[in-house]
């Protein structure tokens, strides 16, 4: 088992870790297309599923990332420029895969509610599937850069960029966290709200799948599910804040990291409870049987748990 | 008298003892208080606003209880913490207008469960005062958790 | 400003942001859903 505290074990992780999304990203928009050619709706649901599962995967590859750039912080032979170049293409990169996957996400919602995504949406996930998997390429390519001697000097070598994404850097966006007193609360206040909206979405999505509140169907609950996404958006985005802002606080943090397990797992869960045939067929009045109701318990505890990681993250590990 | 609140033997254990037990767990059972509390009164609200709208107005009832836990739980665990810090935040501006702002919060979601519970049997309709009662609601307990976020940063 | 306001007017504007974005996704759904019941 890897240990979580140890930058050394969290960058093999990324080693291993990194080739989901980059690959990932490819066979995903592989199957889109397909899709289109062969004119089977199936194979898009399919794709939409892949996208989804592979932007929760890119969560910890992008943390590992950190941690290994910590892990190789002041070693000879390792340019830090070229790993600040990564790392910023591919912070670009995990950024739009989020978007992709939240897409995904959507028209997996709709084939639930509606029978098919809305042209809008499936225009969107290929459009936005195309941007990441040229993003990846390109983040993966200077990750190359880092420590393949062999490749330097050729044509297909990265040199420093000047992209027009000069603005959205790790460092950059480090600043402004630190320099503006304003930015730390007001991100853990947002922080705060929109999990309580998330877990309010689980809670009556959940409550209901064990049995209480049987006044609702299932379906009528699963149209509150985007209110849930839209939460966790809000959470995404004051936690990469948190996480470039100051990561030697979140990186040899077993907490950060216990959290972010959790994360995934109920993540996985939610696709479970927007896809699933068997609550979807929960009607007013019915008792749920067991299935169901396990569903919901994990949801609901892998909730708390997060919460409960993120709450003690300056009393577990190290200390702030 | 708030000095002397906090020189007695539970706010000296809760801030001077290294167990997890203490703080940190009084402060992990605040937050859980505050997101089952929150969320459970931002689903009614955004029902009332339209979302969800497949939802029987009156099969939410459960939510209200998970409201009162929570609210019951937060009650308690806020007490220890304002105990064991009493001087600081009973002189505190922000403190009060977080203690206002729960205030009339509760007063909101009690004034929706009699606006649902009116008439005989299921509620049919939202009327436009539940909406405004929504609306104030959402943002009562929104304000309350952002005073209650600069607690740790305005005096 | 102080940061009381700053905090407040930003976490409004976000509640605002969030609030339209559900309501577009909702009366999008809302109308498909009606369309495919017809």
């Amino acid at each position: 088992m890897p240990n979580l505290a140890n930058l050394a074990d969290l960058a093999h992780l990324h080693l291993l870790l990194n080739h989901f999304p980059t690959i990932g990203t490819i066979l995903g928009l592989g199957l889109l297309l397909l899709a289109f050619v062969r004119r089977n709706d199936h194979l898009t649901k399919v794709s939409f599923e892949v996208f989804f599962l592979i932007a929760l995967a890119t969560l910890p590859v992008y943390e590992s990332g950190v941690a290994a750039q910590e892990a190789l912080k002041g070693q000879s032979g390792v340019s830090e420029t070229a790993i600040a170049a990564h790392q910023d293409a591919a912070l670009l990169a995990f950024i739009l895969m989020a978007i992709t996957g939240t897409a995904a996400w959507l028209g997996l919602w709709q084939y639930r509610r509606i029978g098919r995504p809305t042209t809008a949406t499936v225009s969107a996930v290929l459009v936005l599937s195309v941007i990441t998997v040229a993003l990846m390429a390109r983040a993966a390519n200077m990750g190359g850069d880092i420590r393949h001697p062999e490749i330097l000097g050729g044509q297909y070598s990265s040199g420093t960029e000047t992209a027009a994404t000069a603005w959205l850097t790790s460092a950059s966006i480090k600043t402004f966290v630190l320099e503006h007193p304003w930015v730390w609360p007001t991100c853990e206040t947002l922080h705060f709200l929109g999990m309580s909206l998330m877990f309010g979405v689980l809670m009556i999505v959940n409550l209901r799948l064990l049995g209480w509140m049987k006044g609702m169907s299932f379906a009528a609950v699963h149209r509150l599910l985007p209110l849930g996404i839209l939460g966790f958006g809000i959470n995404f985005v004051t936690g990469l804040l948190f996480f470039i802002g100051a990561p030697e606080q979140y990186t040899q943090n077993v907490a950060f990291h216990w959290k972010m397990i959790l994360l995934e797992l109920a993540g996985l869960n939610f696709l479970v409870l927007t896809v699933f045939d068997g609550a979807w067929m929960l009607p007013a009045g019915a008792e749920p049987p067991l299935s169901d109701k396990l569903l919901a318990a994990s949801a609901l505890v892998l909730s708390v748990g997060v919460m409960y990681f993120g709450r003690m993250l300056p009393f577990i590990g190290n200390a702030f | 008298m708030l000095a002397s609140l906090e020189g007695i033997a539970f706010s000296m254990w809760l801030l001077g003892s290294n167990s997890i037990w203490a703080y940190p767990t009084v402060l992990t059972l605040h937050t859980f208080g505050m997101m089952v509390l929150a969320g459970a009164a931002a689903m009614i609200d955004l029902r009332l606003l339209g979302f969800g709208r497949g939802i029987p107005l009156g099969s939410m009832n459960t939510l209200f209880s998970v409201i009162w836990g929570g609210l019951a739980l937060n009650a308690v665990t806020g007490t220890m913490l304002f105990v064991a810090d009493a001087t600081k935040r009973g002189t505190s501006v922000i403190f009060l207008v977080k203690m206002l702002l729960i205030a009339v919060g509760v007063v909101t979601i009690v004034m929706i469960r009699r606006d649902l519970n009116r008439g005989n049997g299921e509620p049919v309709a939202v009327s436009g005062t539940a909406k405004l009662l929504a609306i104030t609601s959402l943002l009562a307990w929104s304000a309350a958790i952002t005073a209650g976020r600069l607690l740790a940063y305005v005096a | 400003m102080p940061l009381p306001l700053i905090t407040g007017l930003i976490v409004l504007g976000v509640l605002i942001i969030v609030g339209a974005v559900a309501y577009l996704i909702d009366e999008s759904t809302e109308r498909h859903e009606r369309t495919r019941q017809q």
